[in-house]
């Protein structure tokens, strides 16, 4: 019982299209050891999928193992039978999937698909059918879910997302696999969900010691739950080694920047990291070093066909600077472009930062509530509709100049309320003045004119383009919609210039651009009349990590140079952490907490921002590994019938009945740090009061029921 | 459930009676003189009171619209124009040979497409499926008066096997099958071909969904992949489009009557038509969109109720 | 670096952008086959009557005839050339078919475009109406009103578009409601553009493939719906030489002389599968989704 339970070895798969094969994976080589959970970490299109696919055999059609060797415990897979692979699945291997909410059968209820997994592998004979139902219940309440006995006959769609990813688990736990793959396993999910995801996987594996390979583009995360890690690159792995030696003294270039294009706190001042280029298409990869053709240190024996794999102490690495007996010239390295110590920001940006004007934009008391069309039945029976309260009584003021961040998971109302400031959603109650002009009441007619100081970069790059219509027409619009005279416009070259894209752009259309592209592009019209005010909603969603890195370094440049005010609308609290001044948190429509930058992070005063910074999956080796002691439970309830009283106090830990059925305000803590909490006191006085009032198990308590 | 079974039985109810209204008022909707209009320009004076008579057209559009739609309600269509027997009569023979005729055809429909398309689905790109897609993109566009006629030809008057007219008589079950054989075959043609080519594309649609890869990577059989878990996620579309296919194929047996000379809706509703027979062609035209507007009820329901999905969607709203 | 803002406007785009079109639809078999169909019908509609004798000359004595060097197909009833007959059939056939999808497109474009555009109250009605006009299979629609105003060419032509406006309205509505929720509309707002302008450069050319598809798919339903109500005596009224005219002549002699219902069946399958084929070719083509798989295809898979 020594040994790897599962080993990969020089793996090749290749993909055959008509233009020829494609090399998917070359020389994939690793072991994960029993009890371990080894986590591949790469960039979207580095082979990851792929590989998993591989480790099951369940390749697409077109798609081979053409080199290399997979063994399980003994066995080479590459050696069985498809009945044999058949029976292997599912029982000795399990996959948890990316997309909880298409992995699971709609048409089947969640106990049949339960029964017939292990129908598939145990067969009737050994036990009736009673029995399977009981151990599938079994498993559901161990993976935290309520009154499984009775929800077990739910249809899949009746679950929330993270119940459906509990499912899943239960699935895959079924049969006590040998090896667990968890694919992208919590990469659709909120982050007090992924939090709730991974702590469930680390009391798995403590409980039962399954090993687990962790499949994920999130370098916070696999350094949350893995104790070793393999970076994939252009279908290779590209270095591996202990999470904690690799986050502390990454190796190889590509590794790097990866890490050093991460927006953390500890980074703020700092210019990300940025990779030139893109990644290869699977037809143009290179044959030497897949990276060569963006690293800083390429040289031309990069080139060559190679590189093979250095083995340093406790570190394997696919680099010619490692390899003492390759011809790369290591005295040539240029160590100003390390990217292990990114650059200063230039211009001292942090500083022009600190000269926040008076009140641009004030908000007080703002809702917006929809009102869901009521259907012709409840308009007969002269019911009230549903009424979504989105946005329920915010005070908020957003300073001239000065970078705001909005945080809070999805349901939160945070998006809703940046496009009301905007005029894009009905403010229903309460007032928004900008620059001393009353704003909430204007129809869309009369806050044309404020258009022209205010814009807004939406979330999905390339949706919010106009998908018939040419870049350079795109940026013309607003000039048009405006009626600017001619010398008044900016250039459509000089507009691409400012977001760093070349002019050739212009005649494309929207989806012949990147990701990264389109967001540039939105950037640009969303500067071309020179706006005071721009709302940006998850700047960085969609991207790769190098070019959300690049985008946000822009929108720093722009910030400095043209003194823009933003209000950056996100779920991602290191990003805010890295470049907002101020934040606010969101949840539920209200306010729970707004401050300056560092004072909620070093003093966060109320349970939800404490929560939220737990959950937040850093590549920080300092805090990597300690289980989540302040796990936020449960999932947010739904904007229509909001909790009474603190909205949080379904899901805090510090809930009380006398107290927190009233309503909290807003109360000054020191220094513009406002919070929400009818507790601030207490949690700031005894920063352990938190982990006290945690009881080990609550997290399954509160859970939504069923939707 | 209840609540939307409610709101699907008034929009129901709404449209029978904005149909019924429709037919009731429709002689007043068409500019003219409706007696003309009714009856043509060689009209004797006899058939013009008669035809008054019958239709009250000398009381207010109100009072006719309100009787007619009261009169329908109550089972009583009017009366001949010609012989004066009640429209009912003559409509509810009419019926059940147009309905033996729709779901006979409905069932060759479903019965040879939805394996077809299965068939076709399990070998993407093989030569069955492209033989497969010919012969339905073939059989989709022929009109079923094109196939009744080929059909006609070829059967009865070049082989001289199975009847070319009448619907035989229905006390005979096997004589009864073979009159309706062809006029029914003729209407399934194009649905075979369409439910084929859904079944196809929503099959591999399906076979390539992420819980067909979870069944997969779970070991399942590949027989319980594919029958079990998607097959029953594929025909989810089919169904949904019965009650249009319903429609269609009532439309298509008004050709389908006069070619192999079955005495139903769609005949009635034609030798009306000649014969200046207005509250027949009247009636029997009501009852086809009775049938229609059922049958795309039941279809929704059953849809419904296949698809959890909507069924508890439904159940929130 | 020139100032021109706007991108080079090239006259010739929309031919060039054709002529790509057909050379893709001509890659595939079927687009293939499709094509010569329809080259086939525009040539019978333009020029085809030069080369056929006069389809209302009758000649009694040699009436249902079978093919000849005289007449390549034979004669009807009142020996009349049916090759000549066929072939001026096919500008009926067009003639009723084109117009009335054309009318069908732009009373449902409106409609369509104002349910989805306003929604509320206005959308509720137009949903009534269209669910109405929809309860009625669109041949007994058509027996219904064509009872009253008597068989003709016209008429047959409103019924016919009045039948089809439904569907448009329906495509319109759901396309705008789909892109209404589009985030490049709200971005169009967000930029102060008035809602004529939205609709016209936003949303229009975006509602136009849908339309354009469906136009090509209604296109031979029209056809055969002009045919059968001509067959049962209530479409285009005789001596028209429509197809449908020509069935109903044909079937009433169907045992002694079947060449004209041969002949005018075959006729009808052949166009309506060429337009057919026609009309799904360009689907696929116009299609963002099957066009997306394709890229898709052709930057390999991860």
């Amino acid at each position: 019982m020594t040994g790897p339970i599962l080993s990969v070895e020089h793996l090749d798969v290749t993909y055959h299209v008509r233009t020829g094969s494609l090399p998917a994976l070359r020389d994939v080589n690793f072991e994960l050891q029993r009890g371990e959970i080894l986590g591949i970490v790469g960039e979207s299109g580095c082979g990851k999928s792929t590989l998993s696919s591989a480790v099951l055999r369940l390749l697409p059609a077109n798609g081979d193992i053409s080199g290399g060797r997979i063994v399980l415990d003994g066995d080479d897979l590459g050696e069985m039978s498809e009945a044999e692979l058949r029976a292997l699945r599912g029982d000795r291997i399990a996959m948890i999937f990316q997309d909880p909410l298409t992995s699971l059968n709609p048409t089947f209820t969640v106990g049949s698909q339960l029964v017939s997994v292990q129908r598939a592998h145990r067969g009737s004979l050994t036990s009736g059918s009673d029995d399977l139902r009981e151990r599938a219940i079994e498993m559901l309440t161990s993976v935290g879910m309520p009154d499984a006995h009775e929800r077990i006959d739910y249809y899949p769609h009746q679950f929330s997302g993270g119940m459906r990813q509990r499912i899943m688990i239960a699935m895959a736990l079924l049969l006590e696999p040998e090896v667990l793959i968890a694919d992208e396993a919590t990469s659709a999910l909120d982050v007090t969900l992924q939090a709730q995801i991974l702590e469930l996987l680390r009391r798995l594996r403590s409980e039962r010691d399954t090993s687990m390979l962790f499949i994920s583009h999130d370098i916070g995360v696999i350094s949350e739950i893995c104790d070793r890690m393999v970076v994939m690159y252009g279908g290779r792995a590209v270095e591996q080694g202990a999470v904690r030696d690799v986050l502390t003294d990454p190796k190889h270039p590509y590794t790097q920047a990866l890490l050093g294009s991460v927006p953390t706190k500890e980074r703020r001042g700092q210019r990300l990291t940025t990779i030139p280029g893109r990644v290869p298409s699977l037809s143009e990869m290179p044959e030497g070093c897949a990276f060569a053709t963006r690293c800083s240190h390429a040289q031309e024996v990069c080139r060559d066909p190679g590189p093979t794999i250095v083995s340093l102490p406790g570190r394997d690495v696919r680099c010619l600077v490692h390899d003492p007996d390759s011809d790369y010239d290591t005295t040539a390295i240029d160590t100003a472009v390390d990217p292990t110590t990114p650059a200063a920001e230039t211009g001292g940006w942090l500083a022009k930062r600190r000269s926040v004007g008076e009140v641009l934009v004030d908000a007080s008391d703002v809702e917006v509530h929809f009102e869901e069309r009521p259907s012709l039945t409840t308009r007969l029976l002269r019911r009230p509709g549903d009424v979504v309260r989105a946005v329920d009584g915010v005070d908020l003021n957003i300073h001239r100049g000065e970078i705001l961040g909005l945080v809070g998971e999805s349901g939160s109302g945070k998006t809703t309320f940046g496009k009301a400031l905007l005029g894009l959603a009905p403010v229903t109650g309460g007032r928004v003045t900008y620059d001393g002009e009353d704003i909430s009441g204007l129809d869309q007619r009369q806050f044309r004119g404020m258009r022209r100081r205010m814009q807004m970069i939406f979330q999905d790059a390339h949706a919010s383009l106009s998908p018939r219509r040419r870049i350079g027409q795109l940026l013309t619009d607003p000039y048009i919609v405006h009626d600017v005279p001619h010398q008044d416009r900016i250039p459509v070259p000089e507009l691409l210039e400012m977001v760093q894209l070349a002019p050739e752009q212009a005649s494309k259309y929207p989806h012949e651009l990147s990701g990264g592209q389109a967001r540039r592009v939105n950037i640009a019209r969303a500067l071309a009349l020179r706006p005071e005010f721009i709302v940006a909603d998850e700047p960085s969603a969609g991207l790769d990590v190098s070019a959300a890195a690049s985008v946000l370094n822009l929108m720093k440049d722009l910030a400095g140079e043209l003194g823009l005010t933003y209000l950056i609308v996100t779920h991602d609290l290191n990003l805010v952490a890295y470049i907002a001044d101020r934040i606010a948190l969101m949840y539920l429509g209200r306010l729970t907490a707004v401050g300056p930058t560092e004072r909620i992070f070093d003093h966060p005063a109320h349970p939800y921002t404490q929560g939220l910074m737990d959950a937040v999956a850093t590549p920080d080796p300092g805090r990597s590994q300690t289980p989540h002691r302040l796990l936020v439970p449960g999932e947010i309830p739904s904007p229509k019938n909001p909790p009474a009283g603190c909205r949080f106090h379904t899901r805090c830990r510090f809930a009380r009945r006398d107290s927190c059925l009233e309503e909290p305000h807003l109360d000054h803590v020191d220094d513009g740090h406002m919070v929400a909490c009818h507790h601030w006191r207490e949690i700031l006085e005894d920063p352990d009061a938190a982990e006290r009032a945690a009881s080990p198990d609550l997290g399954y308590a509160a859970e939504e029921s069923g939707r | 459930m209840a609540q939307y079974l409610l709101k699907r039985l008034g929009m129901t109810v709404a449209v029978v009676l904005l149909v019924t209204l429709f037919l009731a008022g429709v002689v007043h909707l068409i500019p003219g003189d409706p007696v003309e209009l009714l009856l043509g320009p060689r009209a004797t004076d006899e058939m013009i009171a008669n035809a008054r008579e019958e239709m009250g057209l000398d009381d207010p559009i109100v009072v006719q619209v309100a009787s007619f739609v009261w009169n329908a309600a109550q089972g009583d269509l009017g009366r001949d124009f010609a012989t004066q027997r009640p429209v009912s009569m003559l409509v509810s023979n009419a019926t059940f040979h147009t309905m033996s005729l729709a779901f006979l055809s409905l069932l060759l429909s479903v019965g040879l497409g939805i394996p077809l398309g299965v068939l076709a689905a399990t070998k993407p790109d093989s030569l069955l499926d492209r033989t497969t897609s010919v012969i339905s993109v073939s059989f989709i566009t022929m009109p079923s008066y094109v196939t009744g006629l080929f059909l006609l030809l070829l059967f009865p008057i070049a082989l001289g096997v199975l009847p070319a007219t009448g619907a035989g008589d229905p006390s005979e079950p096997l004589n009864y099958l073979r009159h309706l054989i062809l006029p029914a075959s003729a209407l399934a043609i194009t649905w075979i071909g369409y439910f084929a080519r859904l079944v196809r594309t929503s099959m591999l649609e399906v076979v390539g969904s992420n819980y067909i890869r979870v069944a997969r990577a779970y070991g399942l059989r590949e027989t319980v992949v594919n029958y079990r878990y998607a097959l029953k996620n594929a025909v989810i579309p089919s169904i949904a489009i019965l009650g249009v296919a319903l429609g269609n194929l009532l439309g298509g047996s008004v050709f389908v009557e006069l070619i192999f000379a079955r005495p139903g809706l769609g005949n009635l509703a034609l030798n009306a038509i000649d014969a200046r027979n207005f509250p027949v062609l009247r009636g029997s035209i009501l009852v086809i969109a009775l049938l229609f507007v059922v049958a795309n009820l039941l279809a929704d329901l059953s849809y419904r109720f296949i698809d959890p999905r909507i069924r508890v969607e439904e159940q929130q709203t | 670096m020139a100032t021109d803002d706007r991108p080079q406007r090239d006259p010739l785009r929309a031919l060039r952008a054709t002529v790509e079109l057909l050379r893709d639809i001509a890659q595939r078999p079927t687009g293939l086959v499709a094509l010569v169909i329809i080259a086939g019908m525009i040539v019978a509609v333009t020029v085809g009557p030069l080369f056929v004798a006069d389809p209302a000359a009758q000649d009694i004595p040699r009436r249902l005839e079978g093919p000849s060097l005289d007449h390549l197909l034979g004669t009807d009833h009142l020996g009349r050339d049916l090759l000549a007959r066929l072939v001026h059939g096919a500008r009926i056939a067009l003639g009723v078919a084109v117009p009335s999808v054309l009318i069908a497109m732009v009373i449902g474009l409106i409609l369509g475009l104002t349910a989805g555009y306003l929604g509320g109250r206005m959308d509720s009605f137009v949903i009534v109406v269209t669910d109405s006009i929809q309860a009625f299979p669109a041949v007994v629609l058509g027996l219904a009103i064509l009872a009253l105003l008597g068989p003709s060419m016209t008429n047959v032509i409103i019924v016919i578009a009045l039948a089809f406006s439904p569907g448009y309205a329906r495509v319109v509505r759901a396309s705008v409601f789909a892109i209404k929720e589009d985030e490049f509309v709200q971005a169009e707002r967000s930029l102060g553009s008035s809602t004529p302008r939205i609709l016209r450069l936003h949303i229009l050319p975006n509602v136009i493939a849908p339309m354009l598809i469906l136009m090509a798919i209604d296109l031979p339903v029209a056809v055969t719906i002009e045919a059968g109500l001509s067959f049962v005596g209530v479409g285009v009224p005789p001596p028209e030489p429509s197809w449908g005219v020509i069935l109903n002549d044909g079937f009433d002699r169907i045992r002694a002389a079947p060449w004209p219902v041969i002949w005018a069946a075959l006729t009808l399958m052949i166009t309506t599968l060429g337009f057919t084929l026609f009309g799904e070719a360009l689907r696929d083509r116009l299609d963002p989704r099957v066009r997306e798989a394709v890229r898709g295809d052709r930057q390999g898979r991860s």
